[in-house]
């Protein structure tokens, strides 16, 4: 278990960065940011060097705001059921979408990640890849599901969600 | 070709001009007269390099609109 300064002090990084995400979001156009959060239960795998475990369910939130057509900042809080941990991230992504579906899209990006444990330490920089879709956007426009992986750039430990969401907009 | 068709093939996406004016619409009240305009002079078959000449000189809110529409800033994998 990492001491609660460092967790205070990762989170604090994680919350710089979703600070420093607003700050360039204020000269974009208010119809074009997009910010949302979103109640969010993962199935998350660990799999490399310091994996004490293979899966765990977790809950939490995330977090985003588009910076333009193709760049968005997105954070995410959870907590892992199973084994008691907090997880955090955040970055920025450069995603794709159908442009006949705007229901599917899939996103390469950059995360600082960590955690509350030892096999989420140290905390550090993550290139990340996934996809998110809308199964259902006539009847539950709000309900998404989706992936993600990234790998640690320190640690080469890799964390792989599949999840649920399902979003708040805020404009 | 049909101005549809040099659209698409000037972005390099099947695009919906319709739509993209509707959103334009939607989004800027303010430009609606000069959009009524724009749409009649598409659906006229105006010559596509007059009308896409219009919409840079006059109208750039309308091509952010239009990339807007074809890429949208809501994407669902942003929840991931």
């Amino acid at each position: 278990m990492t001491s609660p300064y460092r967790l205070a002090r990762n989170f604090l990084i994680v919350a710089a960065i979703t600070l420093a995400t607003a700050l360039l979001c204020q000269p974009a156009r208010a119809d074009n940011a997009q910010p949302s959060v979103f109640a969010s239960v993962n199935a998350t795998w660990l799999h490399g060097p310091g994996a004490s475990f293979p899966v765990d369910l977790e809950a939490g939130g995330n977090a985003k705001a588009s910076l333009s057509p193709h760049i968005s900042a997105v954070g995410g809080l959870f907590f892992g059921v199973t084994h008691s941990y907090l997880r955090y991230q955040g970055g920025l992504r450069y995603t794709t979408t159908d442009v006949l579906d705007h229901n599917f899209n899939t996103f390469l990006g950059l995360l600082y990640r960590g955690g509350s444990i030892a096999t989420l330490q140290p905390s550090e920089l993550a290139p990340d890849a996934g996809f998110g879709w809308r199964p259902w956007p006539e009847r539950l426009p709000n309900l998404i599901v989706g992936g993600e992986a990234s790998v640690g750039h320190v640690t080469s430990l890799v964390e792989a969600t599949l999840g649920v969401r399902y979003q708040f907009s805020l404009k | 070709m049909t101005l549809q068709e040099w659209f698409n093939k000037a972005i390099g996406e099947e695009v919906d001009l319709e739509k993209i004016i509707d959103a334009a619409e939607a989004g800027e009240p303010s430009l609606k007269p000069v959009l009524e305009s724009l749409r009649g002079k598409i659906q006229a078959g105006l010559d596509p390099a007059a009308v896409l000449a219009l919409v840079k000189a006059g109208l750039p809110e309308v091509l952010d609109i239009a990339h807007g529409v074809i890429h949208p800033a809501d994407h669902p994998g942003d929840g991931m």
